[in-house]
């Protein structure tokens, strides 16, 4: 009973403990980072967050000084015309804008007042690179006004003076554009402490730019003729080489709306354009796949006359290289791996380039946007002579050809795996491999010593075959002197004595406690046995006995049984408390063991 | 006596310490700044620091009477304060006391008011280029004069920041810093760049009143955000400031607790409840001890 009133408290115990546990296991309280990320409105969880060990002001606001600082070169070159030295600058000041847009992200601030900053920055990057291309182009026309000045050709005037106004316009509104910016870049760079001397005078210097393009007048203009109905075209420079841009622009009058201008080279369409309100058009063409020689440029609208020039597109010289070293290909190809360039001034793009080898064998190839060629040129072992060239009427290009090179292809290395389908050489080998590893398996196992007992297909090991053996003989000994539950012996004792108590007490009559206690615990190990079928129970110690049965329902009562006996047994107790103590429990385990069973 | 195996013993013991486990875990709480919380959102760590000689609960207004020369820190409040509770802190403040007030998105606006100081707390984010971890709203702040609780020039972190306005700047942002002025709304917010004031003060009568626009300073999570920022030595000035320290209970959020470990703390905080669980666990081990249960 007592043991029963323990097991009821720790039971208790138990599920009280679960129950608190799982009362809270939806929402438990034992905190982990990965669980508690998100935090409230009051705060973010740092646990979870990667600290930074840099302060973030000080890489900012640098980055912010130097890109408004750096406008005032930009300005002071387009002013002074080193228009090279402004599209320099104008990189640097991209690079700049591109790493200072990486910080702003990253740092989070693309949605705060910085974002006007940042955008007010780019459009004045935009505005600086179109003020340079059109101080370029106003110093064109100048140049053309300048050329045509004395020659009083109405169409070039014309032409020239509607030009110089469109570009007075363009200038002026980015002009305006340009202090719209400003002021709101001003704004925030004070707010932030940034210094603003240097940016102030970029604005100085673009105020003085436009101010200068605004002043000139490079022809003057009859409103009258503003009204007749023509086209006229310039093109300047009117001789150009390899790449070289030319400014193609124009005038239709009467002004009105917007009209379709066919733009024609040689007689084929080159591009279309569209006037703008006030009639002006005006476009770039590059210099790059067209014959040399003289072409004509027409620009045609609507039944007006078309408007011509002429076009003189002189050769640029050339120059090709090559480089050249030995290698091979698919493991066994030999050649050389060939290089190079085609310049003209400027990387020759797309241009086909032929590689002649020992003076009579050829290889096609094209460069690539970077004027680059890479080709591989099978050879056969030996020493060879390469040289690239490149020859094309399509280009205003002169002919040019690279250094002859000079090359010994060695002789490919020999291969153990044979040429062609790789896989299937490969499994070949694989296949030699597993058959050679079969074989020494196979070799092995033939060589290694008998380990086995007995014949036929099931062997023993040896080392089991006598374990097994000698618990047989423990057992047969066993059972010489006691006999075992359902034996001839136990069933003779049963029809002498027919109770386990009844044979007890004669057996401690005959032989006295100890034995009297050793045959009782036979029988019920026996019994015990019997039930959960255990041939070998008597190689067990009472306690593994015991332990055999702890699921059973009489457990323990056999426990206690055994401890008692094991007192008895082993402790040489042949005391008269123990004695009846023995009795009680032999009882009750015949009763709960033997009832159970019968 | 039933003789009981050895791992019946281990059994008990085991659930002996689950039981202690699981009273000590129960005891805690979830509640974000409350003292009773060891997670990284409580403030246990904070209030583990403070002298039980010189620290004192006020739960109610009127148990302000009579101090003086004492620091009355009031974190994350979440009760709106009437005006006659508002005359009570400003007496208090009147006298020569200290009133240390962390607050963010609370109602400690209703006790200022109500108190009639110039401070207002504004209720929208700080963010900042400035941070101590890579989330903007994690800033860093710089002492904008002199002050009892933190060293001049020593940065100091707050985490998710209201701002403030009125009273004598003591911390502010730098420059590179923005307000979201319509958190979590779907319109566009305005960030505007600028200098914030999250730390101010204002004297009134013989006292001041301190106004800090982050409590999150003072949970467990942010105790220590680690070199150059100087939170340990803040929170450390607060809780050994000289005189008297008094934590507000009343208001704040601090002393919440709820469920099973409202009723622990309780018994924890009562001597009569913990001599009656003492006297009861005795008389049942008298009794399994009679009954030869153990």
């Amino acid at each position: 009973m007592r043991f029963l009133t323990l097991s009821a408290l720790l039971l208790l115990l138990v599920c009280i403990a679960l129950g608190g546990l799982l009362a809270f296991a939806t929402n438990p309280l034992l905190y982990s980072v990965e669980k508690d990320q998100a935090g409230s409105v009051f705060h973010k969880n740092p646990e979870v967050l990667r600290q930074l060990a840099i302060n973030s002001t000080t890489d900012i606001a640098p980055l912010m000084q130097d890109i408004i600082d750096d406008q005032q070169s930009v300005a002071v070159n387009i002013r002074s015309r080193d228009l090279e030295a402004a599209r320099r600058d104008l990189s640097e000041y991209t690079v700049r804008y591109g790493s200072l847009k990486i910080t702003v992200v990253n740092l989070d601030m693309n949605d705060a007042e910085i974002q006007s900053f940042m955008a007010s920055l780019q459009d004045q990057g935009d505005i600086l690179e179109a003020l340079r291309t059109n101080t370029s182009a106003f110093d064109a026309l100048k140049k053309i006004a300048e050329r045509v000045g004395s020659q009083n050709n109405t169409d070039i005037q014309f032409s020239v003076a509607g030009q110089e106004a469109a570009l007075k316009d363009t200038i002026q509104t980015l002009n305006s554009r340009y202090l719209g910016s400003h002021e709101n870049i001003m704004n925030v760079s004070k707010k932030l402490g940034l210094d603003t001397g240097k940016y102030q005078l970029t604005l100085a210097e673009v105020q003085k730019l436009v101010a200068e393009i605004q002043a000139s007048q490079l022809v003057p203009t009859d409103p009258a003729s503003l009204q007749e109905s023509r086209i006229t075209l310039l093109a300047e420079p009117e001789e150009a080489g390899y790449r070289d841009s030319v400014q193609i622009f124009g005038l239709v009058t009467p002004a009105g709306g917007t009209k379709e201008i066919q733009l024609h080279l040689d007689g084929s369409t080159l591009m279309t354009l569209s006037t703008d309100p006030k009639g002006y058009y005006s476009t770039i063409f590059t210099v790059e796949r067209i014959r040399s020689g003289l072409h004509t440029v027409s620009a045609a609208t609507g039944n007006l006359t078309p408007a011509e020039r002429i076009l003189n597109v002189t050769k640029t010289a050339s120059v090709t290289t090559l480089t050249a070293k030995p290698g091979l290909t698919n493991a066994s190809v030999t050649g050389a791996f060939c290089n190079g360039t085609v310049m003209a001034n400027h990387p020759v793009r797309n241009v086909p380039l032929t590689i002649l080898f020992d003076g009579q064998g050829i290889l096609n190839t094209t460069t690539d946007g970077e004027g680059k060629y890479k080709v591989f040129l099978p050879l056969s072992p030996g020493r060879h002579t390469l040289k690239a060239q490149f020859s094309s009427d399509d280009y205003p290009l002169f002919p040019s050809q690279s250094n002859e090179v000079a090359l010994q292809i060695p002789s490919p290395p020999i291969s153990f795996i044979p040429s062609g389908n790789p896989f299937l050489a490969y499994g070949a080998v694989a296949l030699v491999l597993l058959g050679a590893g079969t074989a020494i398996i196979v070799f092995v196992r033939r060589r290694k010593p008998a380990l086995h007992t007995g014949t036929g297909l099931q062997k023993e090991p040896v080392e089991a075959v006598r374990i097994r053996e000698e618990l047989e003989l423990i057992i047969r000994e066993a059972e010489r002197e006691f006999p075992p539950a359902g034996s001839a012996q136990e069933a003779a004792l049963y029809k002498t004595i027919n109770s386990l108590l009844g044979r007890y007490e004669a057996c401690l009559r005959a032989h006295g406690l100890s034995e009297a206690a050793r045959q009782t615990y036979l029988t019920l190990a026996g019994r015990i046995a019997s039930r959960l079928g255990l041939p070998a129970y008597r190689t067990l110690t009472p306690r593994e006995m015991s332990e055999t049965c702890t699921d059973e329902s009489y457990a323990g009562i056999f426990d206690r049984f055994v401890r008692i006996y094991e007192k008895i047994r082993y402790g040489e107790s042949t005391s008269e408390q123990d004695r009846k103590g023995f009795e009680v429990e032999l009882q009750e385990a015949d009763s709960k063991v033997g009832g159970d069973k019968d | 006596m039933t003789r009981i195996k050895p791992y019946t013993w281990l059994t008990i013991a085991l659930l002996l310490i689950s039981t202690l486990v699981l009273i000590t875990h129960l005891s805690t709480t979830g509640e974000e700044f409350s003292r009773y919380n060891v997670g990284w959102t409580g403030t246990s760590d904070f209030f583990s620091t403070l002298d039980r000689h010189t620290t004192t609960d006020i739960a109610s207004p009127s148990d302000l009477a009579g101090y003086k020369n004492a620091t009355l820190v009031l974190i994350a409040p979440d009760h709106a304060f009437t005006p006659a509770e508002g005359t009570l802190y400003r007496d208090f403040v009147t006298r020569g006391n200290t009133l240390l007030l962390a607050d963010d998105f609370g109602s400690g606006n209703t006790l200022l008011q109500s108190m009639s100081s110039s401070i207002v707390i504004r209720q929208g984010t700080l963010s900042s280029v400035d941070r101590a971890y890579n989330n903007a709203s994690i800033v860093v702040v710089y002492p904008a004069g002199d002050t009892r609780f933190f060293p001049a020039g020593s940065p100091i972190v707050l985490d998710t920041a209201a701002t403030l306005t009125g009273g004598v700047a003591l911390l502010k942002t730098s420059a590179f810093s923005w307000v979201e002025e319509i958190p979590g709304n779907n319109t566009r917010s305005v960030k505007v760049l600028g200098t914030y004031t999250v730390m101010a003060q204002e004297k009134i009568g013989n006292g001041s009143v301190y106004v800090l626009s982050d409590p999150s300073i003072f949970i467990n999570g942010m105790k220590d955000p680690g070199s150059p920022y100087a939170n340990h030595f803040f929170l450390g000035e607060i809780a050994h400031t000289p005189g008297q320290v008094l934590i507000d209970t009343f208001g704040s959020r601090v002393a919440r607790v709820y469920g099973i470990g409202e009723f622990i703390q309780s018994v924890r905080s009562n001597n009569e409840y913990r001599f009656m669980i003492a006297a009861l666990l005795m008389a049942g081990i008298v009794i399994a001890w009679k009954r030869r249960l153990i």
